[in-house]
Parts: structure tokens; sequence; C-alpha cells
């Protein structure tokens, strides 16, 4: 089973890595058209949720998911390395620490992705419900 | 954005609205602008945590764990499918100078020497990370200063080299045997020469004999490369190379030592040949009141599998730390 570890190397902390980069691209991104917006231009406070909460849920979704992927990779190297321990008797613990290592990885990556992300998005999400109220405010609704 | 005006009827001045009112007037839209700061940030990330380090830089300190096989910390029972447990390699002894209070009984504490003083060893300084709580600690104190070195041990050392010629000599014979029937005369012979001495090897030498059932080639090589010295390696056990204990047997803390509340540590260097026999035992470092007796006796007891170098089997001289603690 070393494509086990192959594939947590690769798969899923390369996964964890892309999840990272839309993350805080997806942010970024928020944050300059939150700077940007010019709020008197919409109509329909509806419209106005719909724009301002237009990629806000991939944020969620990647905060959220990032410790299971992280957690599915050290299930798969915690698997492989029972499978190496399994096959080769206890002849070499220093390849089972290795693995054991190499799938704790994947957990710390996992929460190192979501942690951010999850900061990036209540913050967003503080900042919509802000424009919202004062695009209220503007029109005067109740 | 034109698959949105596409399946949506909705209010989309907003999307004009964010791109047209943005302070600086970029024409480049937000998203760019997000992706590639977002790329970028990465990329520096890991340059920081993993190519500086690699190119001398060091802006974010990292801690190096590497795990290396070592003896178990604690009440190994000398099962016979126990494994040597993995310990974290801390820093040489000398720097640790505190005693735990957190051993539970008397156990017997296998450890990488320090610095054995009859065998010049050196072996590189791997991880700080602190020492978990169940870790006993590496050879703390109670080293016994005071006891004066132990005189009957080189009468010890002549005893044991003594006892293991008649071992040889049946080696030699068996060698004449066909690998055919080996496993029996084999068990049977060393077996008899340990009780024709009145020595207690036979728990060992039946384990050998069991080992190398089927090649008698192994115990004549053995002993040509035991005799020989070529090929022999040294180690200490715990390190990838070393000889393991199949069978490990505690040994019994001497009565007089427990009365008198002496602790101590007994350093051996076990020379194993490449069959897993133990020829010959030295005390590299020894300790009074009969613990020195005691560790001996327990390695005899105990049964071991060769060191292997590349996946060769190989004689070797390992060293072995046995620490006695009271508790």
């Amino acid at each position: 089973m070393e494509y086990l570890s192959a594939l947590v190397d690769y798969g899923i902390l390369g996964l964890l890595v892309l999840m990272s980069v839309a993350s805080l691209a997806i942010a970024i991104e928020r944050w300059l058209a939150y700077r940007g917006i010019a709020v008197g231009r919409f109509t329909d406070k509806r419209a106005l949720e719909f724009e301002l909460t237009k990629r806000l849920h991939l944020i969620a979704t990647i905060g959220s998911n990032a410790p299971y992927i992280g957690l599915l990779g050290t299930v798969l190297g915690i698997m492989a390395t029972f499978y190496t321990m399994g096959m080769e008797g206890f002849a070499d613990t220093g390849k089972i620490m290795v693995g054991l290592s190499m799938a704790l990885k994947a957990t710390a990556v996992g929460l190192l992705v979501a942690i951010p992300s999850i900061v990036f998005y209540n913050l967003l999400l503080r900042r919509v419900r802000g424009i919202i109220l004062q695009w209220e405010l503007e029109n005067e609704r109740r | 954005m034109a698959s949105q005006q596409k399946t949506l009827s909705m209010d989309f001045s907003g999307e004009a609205a964010v791109r047209a009112e943005t302070p600086e007037g970029r024409s480049i839209p937000a998203g760019t602008i997000g992706i590639a700061a977002s790329t970028i940030l990465h990329a520096l990330f890991f340059v920081a945590l993993l190519i500086l380090p690699a190119a001398g830089v060091h802006p974010v300190k990292t801690f190096h764990i590497t795990f290396v096989d070592g003896g178990e910390a604690a009440g190994g029972n000398g099962s016979p499918a126990s494994p040597p447990g993995p310990m974290l390699q801390a820093s040489p002894a000398p720097a640790r100078q505190h005693t735990p209070p957190q051993a539970a009984q008397r156990r017997k504490d296998i450890r990488h020497p320090a610095a054995p003083p009859a065998i010049a060893r050196t072996f590189p300084e791997k991880i700080q990370a602190p020492q978990p709580a169940a870790e006993t600690p590496t050879a703390a104190t109670t080293d016994a200063p005071s006891l004066p070195p132990v005189p009957q041990t080189h009468a010890e050392e002549a005893f044991i080299a003594a006892k293991t010629d008649p071992v040889e000599n049946v080696g030699l014979s068996t060698a004449a045997i066909p690998t055919g029937g080996a496993a029996y005369p084999e068990a049977a012979g060393p077996e008899t020469a340990g009780s024709g001495n009145g020595v207690p090897f036979g728990g060992t030498a039946a384990a050998s004999g069991s080992q190398t059932a089927g090649s008698g080639n192994g115990v004549s090589s053995g002993q040509g490369t035991a005799a020989g010295g070529s090929g022999v390696i040294e180690t200490a056990f715990g390190e990838a190379n070393a000889p393991r204990f199949i069978h490990r047997a505690m040994p019994v803390y001497p009565p007089l030592a427990r009365r008198r509340g002496r602790e101590g540590r007994v350093v051996l260097a076990l020379l194993i040949d490449k069959t897993g026999k133990v020829r010959k035992i030295d005390v590299a470092e020894g300790a009074g009141f009969g613990l020195t007796e005691a560790a001996i006796a327990a390695v005899k007891r105990s049964t071991f599998a060769p060191a292997r170098v590349h996946g060769k089997e190989v004689a070797s001289r390992a060293v072995l730390p046995i620490r006695f603690r009271l508790e």
C-alpha cells in the first residue's frame, strides 16, 4: 500500500493547498468588492444581498470541510502504516513512525486551511450584514 | 458573469456597480487580483517554510523529529512478540539530571548509553522536543558513583568466555551433520553442552537452535564469523542495525541491592553472532550489589535476533544499558 502514502502526500495535501489558495483568493476578491460597491445603485435589497453573498458559500465550505479532508488523509496514512506493520512484522518501527507522522501532517494542514477560512468567512459575513444595514438606513426601510 | 445573465433575470446592475465604482478605477476584475494575490502569498509561505531552511536560512524554526527504533520504556515482560518500542531519541543523557517521580514499579529501562566509556560510539543528536510524561527519561542520575569497580568483572568475563567454548565446539561438530537433519541434533547439542556445564544457557540455546533450524551452516558460519572477527559490526541496542530481543527476560532485582535501596546502571556489550546467539558478554560499566550479575543473568535468559546490515545477518557487538531503579 505504498500508493496510499503517495495519495496522502500529493492528493490530500495538494487538494488542501488548492483549497487554501482558493479560499484566500475568494476572500480577497470579496473584500475588494465590498470596498468598491456602490450601495445606492441597488434598488432592491434582495438584489444587493444576492450580489454581496456571491461566493461566500465557497469559503464556508472550504473552512468546514478542510479538517475532514485532513482527517481523511490521516486515516489513509494510518491505514497504510498498519498495513506496513502487518506485512513486515515489527521489523522497522522507524518506517512506521514516519508513516504516522505523515498521516498527522494531513490533519495539521487541514486545520491550517480551515482556521483562516472560517475567520475570513465570519469577517466577510459581518461586512455583508453591515452593508445591507447601511443600505436599509439609506433607504429608510424598517 | 455572462452565464449569470442567461440563467437569472434579476437586477445585475450590482455587478457593474462593483466594477465601475472601485475607488482606484481598476480595469482588472477583483477576482483576478484575488487569485493572483492568494497564489503569491501561498508561494511565499511555502518558500519560507520549505525552501529557505534547505538553503540555510531559518525564518521559521521547525523541529525535525526523527524516531529511532529503541528499547521500550516500561513493563516489557519479554513476551515473545513484543517489539522494541520506538522512542524519541533525545539529547545525550548527561544533560538531564532530574529524577522523575513517576516510575510506577520496578522496571528495566533500556536506553542508548550517553557515552559508554569502554566503547567509543557517537551518534547524532536528534530531537529537541520535550519528552512526554509517560516516557521515563534517559539515564538520569543514580549511577552509584561511590561504588568502586567490581573486581569480579574480569573473572566474570573469563568465566563467560570459558563457558562459550563448549558451545563453539558443539558448533563444529554439528557442522558435520547434513542440513536436512540439523534441527534436532543441533538443538540437542548445545543444550547438552550447556547443561553439562551447569550453566543456564539452555533457554538461549534452545531458541537459537530453533532459529537456525534447517541450516546447519548457520552455526558454523556464525562461529566462524565470531572467531574471525571480520564483519562484526559495532552497534547499540535500539539502532536500526542492531540486534533485537526475541525474548527479553527482565532481570531480577538483587535482594541485597533492594534492601539497601541501591539503584544502578549496568552497561553490557554483547557479542552476538549471525544466528543471534550470544557469544560473549562484556561488562562495559558495572554496578555493585549484584546488579551486574542480575543483568548478565537476564541477558542469558533472553534470546536475540541478529543484527542486520542491508538485510543480511551479521555478527555484532551490541551495547546494552540496563538500569535498575527502585520505586
